[in-house]
């Protein structure tokens, strides 16, 4: 049999099926868009901003919402998120 | 009022001078009062492509530090009478211009213009920053090569960022190879916009008449009426909302010999 895969002509890919493969995983590292919040929109909606933090860290570690706590803090112009998972 | 566009890239060598100096002529061939503007500071290239370099004699710089009005550093274009350019300094930093300094340069001219076109330097730091300051829609340039597409979708990012609406971020694909594309050796147009999720408003084939007219300083849009001229044509008619396929910018610019022999090969 190794006799006939000598003669079997090797499929090669094409270039451009090489850079479409690369070029998918170059643009799904792509970062999310972040939106900067004034001081005041935050102060005023930090309940809702901790809710949504503690759901996303719930899906992405794959844990009950209940075990996650996050609490999120204004300093020098920067959102400070303290993020405690309870694994157990 | 005018409309103000910024062409950028992520990446260096995609086009944008040439495009932003053959746009410009196409834009002002079609009646309308047109300024481009040079905002690659340091570096000034838009000027030699238009064949003016030896009209400047104030610049952006000059408008800056307050020595001269923006309307007094427009250069008129030598056969276009509707197209002016504001010149970049070679001597002057990025850092020596602040995104205000953009704005209120583009506020002075602003009432006076159809369109203002601002040429982007390449890159994400100062001079960017300086030239999508006034700018209302974004023409992202790229290449079918993917560090160029990889930088373009950088820039996307940081245009989408600093508050460009989806629909006012633009995208033309230059230095297509169209055999290439047929061969599976290159990603295709449809490729490139699929990957960049941004509309694609042109597509503009590789080509050594581009060269050869930034040789002699004459944008290509103002030697001839066909090939690649069409297409600039057809961007600034998409430009104004009218609906052309993309098809016709390739076939545009397939060669007599080539249709000949594809018309054989399709026997």
């Amino acid at each position: 049999m190794w006799l006939l895969d000598v003669f079997k002509r090797s499929e090669k890919r094409k270039p451009r099926d090489e850079a479409l493969e690369r070029l998918e995983s170059i643009v799904s590292r792509r970062k999310e868009i972040t939106h900067k919040i004034p001081v005041e929109v935050f102060s005023k909606n930090s309940e809702e901003i901790k809710k949504e933090v503690v759901e996303i860290v719930s899906r992405k570690f794959n844990v009950p919402v209940e075990r996650v706590k996050v609490d999120c803090q204004e300093e020098d112009g920067y959102v400070v998120i303290v993020t405690n998972i309870n694994f157990k | 009022m005018a409309k103000v566009y910024v062409v950028t890239s992520g990446k260096g060598g995609v086009g944008k001078t040439t495009i932003s100096a053959n746009l410009g002529c196409a834009l002002a061939k079609d009646g309308n009062k047109v300024c481009v503007i040079d905002a690659d500071v340091g570096l000034k290239n838009l000027d030699v492509v238009l064949g003016l370099e030896n009209r400047i004699i104030y610049t952006l710089i000059d408008v800056i530090r307050g020595n001269v009005s923006a309307k007094e550093a427009l250069v008129r274009h030598k056969n276009l009478k509707n197209l002016y350019l504001i010149a970049a300094s070679q001597i002057a930093t990025k850092e020596m211009v602040s995104p205000e300094d953009m704005i209120n340069l583009v506020k002075e001219l602003d009432e006076d213009f159809d369109y203002i076109i601002i040429d982007s330097p390449a890159g994400i730091e100062r001079g960017f920053r300086n030239a999508i300051a006034p700018s209302e829609y974004a023409i992202v340039v790229t290449t079918p090569e993917l560090p160029a597409i990889s930088d373009a979708d950088r820039v996307i990012g940081l245009l989408e960022n600093n508050g460009f609406n989806e629909e006012n971020i633009m995208l033309i694909l230059n230095k297509y190879k169209p055999q290439m594309v047929k061969k599976g050796d290159m990603l295709s147009e449809a490729d490139v916009e699929k990957a960049l999720a941004i509309k694609l408003i042109g597509v503009l084939p590789d080509s050594n008449e581009v060269i050869i007219s930034t040789n002699k300083g004459i944008p290509i849009v103002l030697e001839k009426d066909e090939g690649i001229s069409k297409n600039f044509e057809n961007i600034v008619k998409r430009l104004k909302g009218e609906e052309i396929s993309l098809a016709e910018d390739i076939d545009n610019n397939e060669n007599f010999f080539r249709k000949f022999l594809s018309f054989f090969n399709k026997r």
